[in-house]
């Protein structure tokens, strides 16, 4: 699933690419411990990553927001991709527009 | 976690996890509309990253690669690579190329006085020379359908282009004062970016930008017709001569624009627009830059004339005129430069953009050049600068250098010694395999700057700096000694002919006259 890693390599030797570069490990790989009852709030994961996750202890509540759609499948208001899909933007309006799909997550469990 | 999924996180208990970040292929329209989402927004949504578009360049590196092996690869040996054949994942490769192309509009960093590195720089631009030859390798290789109907695949990339690009302009209008930015990345500087990206590189699509960003064009994805992609065939020929198709090509006569949202306005005056082609192509610069719509048409019938001798077809080679002397300036330049490619292309208006094709159909784009030809580069005019001393501005250290480039020969146009690059070739005896004597035999030599062994090599230097280059090689080690014909000996007549009209020309009073001035301005 990671094409950027496989492009890192794949990647290296081509004309144009800075080969001096070292694989950004310190900005992509990361780790958070939490105490219970923290939360953080409604946002995107910056510079348009994907992203996984793995437990390691303890368990999460991760709340997935998504684009309400019609029976034919068509994108109705809050479309996350539209240039309109953060205008009005607040806890309130996000539940109003998008839907929700929570997954608790314990030990061993890969988002 | 895909991509652009706004999402929260409450901790029940007590924990530890371990995350990961990461680009995937299949999901790059969210990708592409996650980092939009977090640009225009700044902080206030999203975790901020340094300067990880890096990424998405090695992608496309790695998707080029690939594809210039075999377009037709296996699938499933590289599930990394977008699949081209389906609409998703042209649309992926047109989504992360969009990104990569606008990419001094994207990047705060542009914004700011702080510059960014040479060697990112480079990286940059070669990147959007690999989108480009992607794109070329898609032409040749694919056909696409709009809705069934043939369709120059150029025209898809190009909407996809300038609906992103008025996307961007509009989000960042819409959003402003919404979250918290920085005062360099204005909605104005974005819009003066992006304005002058297209200016630069695809002015034809001016005119529809501005249309869709005083429409508010709102979405970051594809949102024309359908698309289906086929391997190009024998079935997707059509010649540009009209008479050169059989009535089963006609009839699959590919679109020359979008029905549903035109990119080009008033398509319909290109026969109006023939009958004056010659008109346009001979107006000053400044006349020829008027209209972008007439630019293109004026350009689809010099096609049709047959100007630049192009006997092609649709959707097959790529030329560009090669080695040409006249100079041009740099509108008549970039009329040409599409000219030659509109040609191979089904006479639509292709890049004027520095996206040079080579005889074997490879993309010569400089890869390091963002669009400015000349002068100091600034991140605020939307082009990224050009690093004077990159080791891609050497053409034998570029990646697809096998000539030199329009933008290359735009600089020499408006360089001081223009005229020092251009001349000599016209000069060159066709017997004799060498320049001929220059004015310095038959005119008399100025008194002012002293006699004829003075001024020789200033003349040289100054007016014929090839002439003294082929004097030294070509007919001394050509030319056989024993041959009593030889060039040889003509040019050394030639030689003291010169000598001595130059000799015999030169009027001895005025020689000394600079040596009175001196002594006498001396004695004064």
């Amino acid at each position: 699933m990671a094409s950027n890693e496989e492009a890192w390599q794949e990647a290296r030797e081509e004309k144009g690419i800075n080969s001096g570069r070292t694989f950004p490990s310190n900005q992509v790989v990361w780790a958070a411990a939490s105490t219970r009852d923290s939360i953080s709030s409604m946002h995107l994961d910056g510079s348009g990553f994907a992203t996984s996750i793995k437990v390691i202890t303890g368990l999460k509540y991760w709340v997935l927001a998504s684009s309400r759609r019609n029976e034919d499948g068509k994108i109705l208001e809050g479309d996350l991709g539209s240039v309109m899909a953060f205008k009005d933007f607040s806890p309130d309006v996000c539940h109003s527009l998008w839907e929700f799909e929570g997954v608790l997550l314990g030990p061993g469990n890969i988002l | 976690m895909a991509p652009n999924t706004p999402h929260y996180v409450l901790t029940v208990q007590d924990s530890i996890l371990h995350g990961r970040f990461m680009y995937s292929a299949s999901t790059s329209q969210s990708t592409m509309i996650g980092f939009i989402h977090a640009f225009i927004n700044g902080f206030g949504i999203t975790n901020q990253h340094q300067d990880l578009l890096t990424f998405l360049r090695r992608e496309m590196a790695m998707w080029l690669k690939w594809y210039k092996e075999n377009p037709f690869f296996s699938r499933s040996v590289h599930p990394h690579v977008p699949d081209v054949l389906t609409a998703e994942g042209l649309r992926d490769i047109m989504a992360v190329g969009n990104m990569l192309e606008l990419a001094t509009v994207i990047d705060r960093r542009c914004y700011l006085a702080s510059s960014l590195t040479q060697k990112e720089l480079v990286e940059m631009g070669t990147a959007r020379s690999m989108y480009r030859q992607i794109l070329v390798l898609i032409t040749r290789n694919f056909a696409i359908a709009v809705d069934g109907r043939q369709i120059h695949p150029a025209l898809v990339f190009r909407r996809s282009l300038v609906e992103f690009g008025a996307a961007l302009v509009v989000y960042r209008q819409e959003m402003d004062g919404k979250f918290s930015h920085s005062l360099a990345c204005t909605p104005e500087k974005v819009k003066e970016k992006t304005i002058s990206f297209f200016e630069t590189h695809y002015p034809n699509l001016i005119p529809r930008l501005h249309q869709l960003i005083e429409a508010r064009f709102e979405f970051l994805y594809w949102t024309g017709p359908r698309l289906s992609i086929t391997p190009h065939t024998d079935q997707h020929r059509f010649f540009l001569r009209d008479h050169q198709n059989t009535h089963a090509m006609k009839l699959n006569k590919p679109l020359e624009d979008f029905i549903d949202a035109p990119l080009y306005p008033s398509p319909s005056n290109n026969l109006s627009a023939r009958k004056g082609i010659d008109v346009k192509l001979k107006r000053s610069p400044k006349e020829s830059c008027s209209s972008v719509d007439e630019q293109r048409l004026s350009v689809t019938s010099a096609i049709d004339e047959g100007i630049g001798g192009l006997q092609t077809e649709n959707m097959t080679r790529h030329s560009t005129s090669k080695g040409t002397q006249i100079p041009f300036t740099s509108a008549q330049n970039t009329k040409r430069r599409s000219m030659s490619m509109d040609g191979v292309e089904g006479g639509l208006d292709l890049p004027e953009d520095g996206v040079n094709f080579n005889d074997n159909g490879v993309l010569n784009d400089d890869p390091i050049n963002f669009g400015q030809s000349q002068g100091s580069h600034s991140m605020d005019k939307g082009s990224a600068p050009e690093p004077a001393s990159s080791p891609l501005t050497n053409k034998s250290d570029g990646p697809e250098h096998h000539e030199e480039g329009v933008d290359a020969v735009d600089k020499s146009i408006d360089s001081p010694a223009k005229h020092l690059r251009k001349r000599p070739k016209t000069a060159r005896d066709p017997v004799t395999g060498r320049f001929p004597i220059p004015p310095l035999s038959t005119k008399p030599v100025s008194p002012q700057k002293g006699g004829a062994k003075d001024k020789k090599p200033i003349v040289d230097a100054s007016v014929h700096p090839a002439r003294g280059v082929k004097h030294k090689g070509e007919p001394l080690a050509q030319a056989p000694v024993g041959s009593s014909k030889n060039p040889g000996e003509a040019t050394t007549k030639k030689r003291k002919a010169s000598k001595k009209v130059g000799e015999s020309s030169t009027p001895p009073k005025k020689e000394v006259k600079p040596r009175k001035t001196r002594s006498s301005s001396k004695k004064k």
